[in-house]
């Protein structure tokens, strides 16, 4: 259960730790890889790509990058596809085997 | 037709199975679970065996006859087992533009049985689908609910020689 | 220099190949600078591609369940309704009647027990908005169900949805375990009188159960058959007490539409049409997806500044709104500004957001069948008009496709169109015959081509379209050969290939494969 108050708590902190999800300038090191979970995506294989993404970044112990699962962004015709936060970055028809290539790209 | 159903579906008549049992402890006999219950068994055994709707016609206190006009209405329902390989072909209108009807024209001809059947030896089913909402692959079609998604007509032959040799 | 060398550290590399293109092959850099969402509003998919639906904390980071607190504790039930009318917001499910009303109507019912229905039952084939919606925002949802339980005098809900969207299910029950978690599903929410609970009923695959009375009748265990209406659900709804039943889009923008208010809502669109509507872009389109823009925005606009246009050079025959309700939408008409009233004046309707394009190679009597087919194996079967009707115009539809057709049968047609849809109970019936009516409206001359000439100019109608390779316009590359999958194609390397027309099967791969549009009729 949860109080007006905490839920209130919840959204300040959870909005900032979010930012870099809506604001291309968020002050952060962290890198967020967005990746499309709806059906479309899925039967594209979507879902691997998100565990490939995981288990890279465990294997190199890279802590400032979260993969994150998410709904349709629309352009269904190009999935599965992936976005890099906060620099917006839009991947289209991305497969398991080029997740090791975008990590290496996006981390820094 | 009946004797059929129950030798396939149970290994021992007399007893309800595990499955059964669990499903009568989860939802409460109370008519407004019927589909919900029925989705399940759907989901378990692939189709409705005539002995369960006996079962659920007892333990939902409904008539028989009013089971069976529930199972026949919806279409995600069936009498009769499906095959080793269930054959789904979307016909929604995004992948029916895409040339859908090319292949399950196709597959019709090459298995020689129509949508809702399987093949005596039991290894094939065809089923019509109506928009699994993978729209952006269209044409599709499912083989036990894996997607084959931008299908052609060869595709589908590929698939259907590869599956015939196992 | 400093500055780009500090800018390319932070904001690292990227891959280049895996970049998303524009339709004319320029790479982006970002989201916004695609053609694909420049012209899009994001209203109800706000939170899709955003956030983790799965993650209650990140739903409530922007903004979720602000709403409801709001409506708790600063509002009444009154002035809820009121905002919602003021908005003039309408169904997204297909009808489009205005939701404030539909409240006020509700919340005035007798009744010590109401409920709130979501009907997430998306039947119309090529459309999945509300798959999306449920599986990328699932809160939203949630929350509006709330609000609206609040407003009208009800404790329960039940999601109706498709057994065939089994990601939406699963995140839907995983929405509503974590609501209930923080006491936002229970009683006493968030510490007031108000208790609200949340139940998921699974459809199972009846296109009728769409329709708000078959919906009902499918929760209470039943043959989805729709009730005669009146009494409406407002009045006597689910087990006979009054209920509310929405669309899963008309949901996803009320929470919006209380925090933000009614004036910033109805800017957005047309006079009689407000706020925005999610179109599930399907067909001989280049962008295939998900777009939201706002009412009012024209047909032209979605399918080539959105949809990016027509792919393999072909023309814009038509397209296809409302599903198997709909009508199709011709060239003609193109700049029609997509909204209720527009849509119904050239003889379709909005329906629930399938958009399906269609290019030159189809053949609009074969589409019409198409959606007969559909309706005759969903009709449900209680009203004569549209069970037996429908059957009629699918045989005719069937004769005129196979070349056995004649005028007389157009005539017929009309005449039973007419005749369903004034006799029908219910939705699927009144509109089972619109799809016809339309694209006889405007395609008259490829129904009398079918009846008359015995020729389909679009070549999909096996029975009257020979393929032949145009000798002139053939190169002698061969790639229709080798896409044939009963090499009916002769010919040996770099000469003109010819089709056996005895083993031709018309399954038109060969159309598709050359690129010198050499193939046809």
């Amino acid at each position: 259960m949860k109080t007006i108050t905490q839920l209130h708590k919840i959204r300040e902190e959870k909005r900032k730790e979010l930012d870099l999800r809506v604001n291309t300038k968020a002050d952060t090191r962290e890198k967020h890889i967005l990746v499309c979970q709806g059906t479309g995506c899925t039967s594209s294989k979507s879902p691997e790509i998100l565990e490939t993404f995981k288990k890279i970044l465990k294997e190199k112990g890279i802590n400032n990058v979260r993969v994150i699962k998410t709904g349709c962004f629309g352009l269904c015709a190009k999935g599965p596809i992936v976005i890099i936060r906060p620099e917006d970055t839009f991947y289209a028809s991305v497969t398991p085997e080029d997740c090791e290539e975008i990590i290496r790209n996006t981390y820094c | 037709m009946h004797e059929n159903e129950d030798t396939k579906c149970c290994c021992n008549k007399n007893e309800k199975d595990e499955f059964i049992e669990r499903l009568f402890l989860e939802y409460k006999p109370i008519k407004d679970n019927l589909i919900q219950m029925l989705n399940e068994i759907q989901e378990h055994y692939g189709y409705v065996p005539m002995k369960v709707q006996k079962e659920l016609s007892e333990f939902l206190s409904i008539p028989m006859a009013e089971i069976y006009g529930v199972v026949t209405f919806y279409s995600r329902f069936s009498l009769k087992p499906k095959g080793k390989y269930n054959i789904s072909v979307c016909l929604g209108t995004a992948c029916f533009v895409k040339g859908s009807q090319k292949i399950m024209d196709r597959l019709l001809e090459r298995l020689k049985i129509a949508p809702g059947e399987t093949t005596e030896d039991g290894l094939f089913s065809i089923e019509e689908t109506r928009c699994v909402g993978a729209c952006g692959l269209a044409p599709v079609f499912t083989v036990n609910g894996e997607v084959y998604g931008k299908a052609t007509v060869q595709k589908l032959d590929q698939v259907l020689d590869e599956l015939m040799k196992q | 220099m400093k500055k780009l060398f500090g800018t390319h550290i932070v904001e690292g590399n990227k891959v280049e190949r895996l970049l998303a293109k524009d339709i004319d092959g320029t790479k982006v850099d970002s989201l916004d600078d695609l053609n694909f969402y420049k012209k899009q509003k994001r209203i109800a998919l706000k939170n899709c591609g955003v956030i983790n639906p799965e993650e209650i904390d990140e739903y409530i980071a922007f903004d979720g369940y602000q709403a409801l607190e709001k409506v708790l504790t600063k509002m009444s039930p009154n002035d809820v309704i009121e905002e919602i009318k003021k908005s003039g917001i309408r169904g997204r499910g297909g009808a489009g009647f205005l939701t404030g009303k539909k409240w006020e109507l509700t919340k005035a019912s007798e009744g010590e027990q109401k409920y709130v229905v979501c009907n997430a039952d998306e039947g119309d084939p090529g459309a999945f908005m509300d798959r999306s919606i449920l599986e990328g925002d699932p809160h939203s949802v949630l929350e509006a169900m709330a609000i609206a339980a609040y407003c009208i005098g009800a404790n329960k809900g039940y999601i109706y949805v498709r057994a065939e969207y089994p990601i939406a299910v699963k995140r839907l029950e995983i929405a509503i375990k974590q609501a209930r978690d923080y006491g936002i599903l229970g009683k006493h929410i968030f510490d007031t009188d108000f208790d609200f609970d949340i139940e998921i009923r699974l459809g199972a695959g009846a296109f009728v159960c769409g329709e708000e009375t078959a919906l009902l009748e499918s929760i209470e265990g039943k043959r989805g058959q729709p009730r005669v209406k009146p009494p409406y659900p407002a009045n006597s709804g689910l087990w006979g007490k009054p209920t509310l039943i929405n669309n899963v889009e008309t949901y996803a923008n009320i929470a919006q539409i209380i925090l933000k208010g009614s004036t910033w809502y109805s800017s957005i669109g047309t006079e009689q049409s407000k706020g925005t509507k999610v179109f599930a872009l399907g067909g001989n389109v280049n962008n295939i997806g998900l777009v939201e823009v706002p009412m009012g925005t024209t047909l032209r606009e979605i399918v080539y500044d959105i949809g990016g246009g027509i792919p393999n050079g072909r023309d814009f025959k038509a397209a296809q709104t409302g599903g198997p309700s709909g009508g199709c939408i011709p060239k003609e008409h193109l700049d029609t500004p997509i909204d209720y009233e527009s849509l119904k004046e050239i003889g379709s309707m909005m329906g629930s957001g399938g958009l399906i394009v269609m290019d030159d190679t189809k053949c609009m009597v074969s589409l019409a069948k198409f959606y007969l087919e559909f309706t005759v194996s969903e009709s449900c079967g209680k009203c004569t008009p549209c069970r037996i009707g429908t059957k009629r115009m699918h045989e005719i539809l069937e004769k005129l496709c196979e070349g056995k057709g004649s005028e007389l049968d157009i005539y017929k047609l009309e005449k039973l169109a007419t005749n369903i849809q004034k006799s029908s109970i219910c939705g699927l019936g009144q509109s089972a015959p619109n799809p016809v009516i339309s694209t006889l409206k405007y395609f008259r001359e490829e129904f009398k081509e079918h009846a008359i000439d015995k020729n389909c100019r679009a070549l999909e109608c096996k029975a009257m379209s020979k393929i032949t390779i145009h000798e002139e316009k053939c190169k002698g590359c061969g790639l229709c050969q080798k896409s044939c999958p009963v090499t009916a194609i002769e010919g040996e390397a770099r000469e003109k290939r010819v089709i056996n027309q005895e083993k031709c099967i018309k399954c038109g791969t060969c159309l598709t494969s050359c690129p010198f549009k050499a193939i046809g009729g």
